[in-house]
């Protein structure tokens, strides 16, 4: 598979009608979804005969992108009815070969306790996702004090996962995902840095301001492995 | 929802339940969808999931027949290509479109929709 044949398959996804500002549905473009499949497979060949999950799957792109390098199984995780109607569709479009499943769930809810998914915990070696990047407020109490919605996602997929886990977080944040991830026993790598168009809002009533420019931000393509 | 994820689904999180598992399954609608074979992949999994679980999903949507009747898995069976053939059908062909799982202790149901089992709860539930 060419990076550009996959980006063209890509661009038929259908994506959010109506992103919901609160959850932070952005949407990642074939061109990076593209680019972050193509890398982690050929680069760490972490995608091929691998069991895959992705947390906050939205409608599919990422999950859809690996798919055309063969996993295993792949699970996906949305707390959205709207973006799992749009991704199942999705899936069934692509008439995908290998198996795909999707649960509707809450990361914040999952992390509570451990055991609300002790039995998925190492089932899963790789996962790909492009989490919230914690710009909406989204906090929770868990064990370990509080943490931003987007270092909530990174620490469900470390426990999900036994090999890799690779992410899209704001290049602002990598110090602080160093240090956690060194906590949990990880190594982080930035494997690409990107520019993420993130579309504009009317701070006063939260609705995307139509028309404006669009505004880049700098986002690390992250790689964390576990330490053995 | 294929029976793989079934075999990983808890009600865990609902207040006072204390294994949650496994989710009793109500199908209204399941129907098979063909996936690749990959033997090694079946050997490897089934080293990872709760068989007992898998074997009584399987009987309940009327699929067990060819499976072993055994609560854990001999090595004998795990070399079987016919088994993991069989084993391949029910982990990721079996797929429940509509009904729901229900929580062995509280009766909770958590409803499957186009294919997707809805785990979320309340605040209250919590």
């Amino acid at each position: 598979m060419k990076l550009k044949e996959l980006e063209s398959h890509l661009q038929e996804i259908e994506t959010f009608t109506d992103p919901k500002l609160y959850l932070e549905q952005y949407i990642t473009t074939p061109h990076l979804a593209s680019q972050i499949a193509f890398n982690i497979d050929k680069i760490y060949d972490d995608i091929h005969s691998k069991n895959l999950c992705e947390f906050g799957i939205g409608t599919g792109m990422l999950t859809i992108a690996c798919s055309f390098f063969e996993p295993s199984y792949s699970l996906g995780v949305d707390i959205d009815t709207d973006a799992l109607a749009i991704c199942q569709k999705n899936l069934d479009y692509f008439e995908l070969e290998n198996p795909v499943d999707l649960i509707q769930a809450d990361v914040k809810q999952l992390l509570l306790k451990k055991e609300n998914y002790e039995k998925f915990s190492n089932l899963f070696d790789t996962c790909v996702m492009n989490p919230p990047f914690g710009t909406k407020n989204q906090r929770i109490e868990t064990e370990e004090k509080q943490l931003g919605i987007d270092i909530q996602f990174l620490k469900i997929a470390s426990e999900f996962c036994s090999n890799s886990v690779y992410s899209l977080h704001k290049s602002v944040t990598r110090e602080y995902i160093k240090i956690k991830a060194k906590q949990w026993n990880m190594k982080m790598e930035v494997v690409s840095e990107l520019k993420y168009n993130i579309p504009k809002v009317d701070s006063r009533n939260k609705k995307l301001i139509k028309d404006a420019k669009e505004k880049d931000i700098a986002v690390d393509f992250l790689r964390l492995t576990h330490i053995i | 929802m294929k029976l793989i994820t079934h075999n990983m689904l808890t009600s865990k999180i609902l207040k006072n339940v204390v294994t949650g598992y496994p989710l009793k399954i109500h199908a209204v609608k399941a129907e098979l969808k063909k996936a690749d074979f990959q033997p090694d992949f079946i050997a490897r999994m089934i080293k990872k999931i709760d068989y007992k679980t898998l074997y009584q999903a399987a009987e309940t949507l009327g699929y067990a027949e060819g499976m072993p009747k055994t609560e854990i898995l001999n090595e004998e069976d795990m070399n079987n290509e016919e088994t993991l053939k069989k084993l391949h059908e029910v982990l990721l062909e079996i797929e429940v479109i509509e009904g729901d799982l229900e929580c062995p202790e509280t009766g909770r149901k958590f409803p499957i929709n186009n294919g997707i089992p809805n785990m979320l709860v309340n605040e209250e539930e919590l």
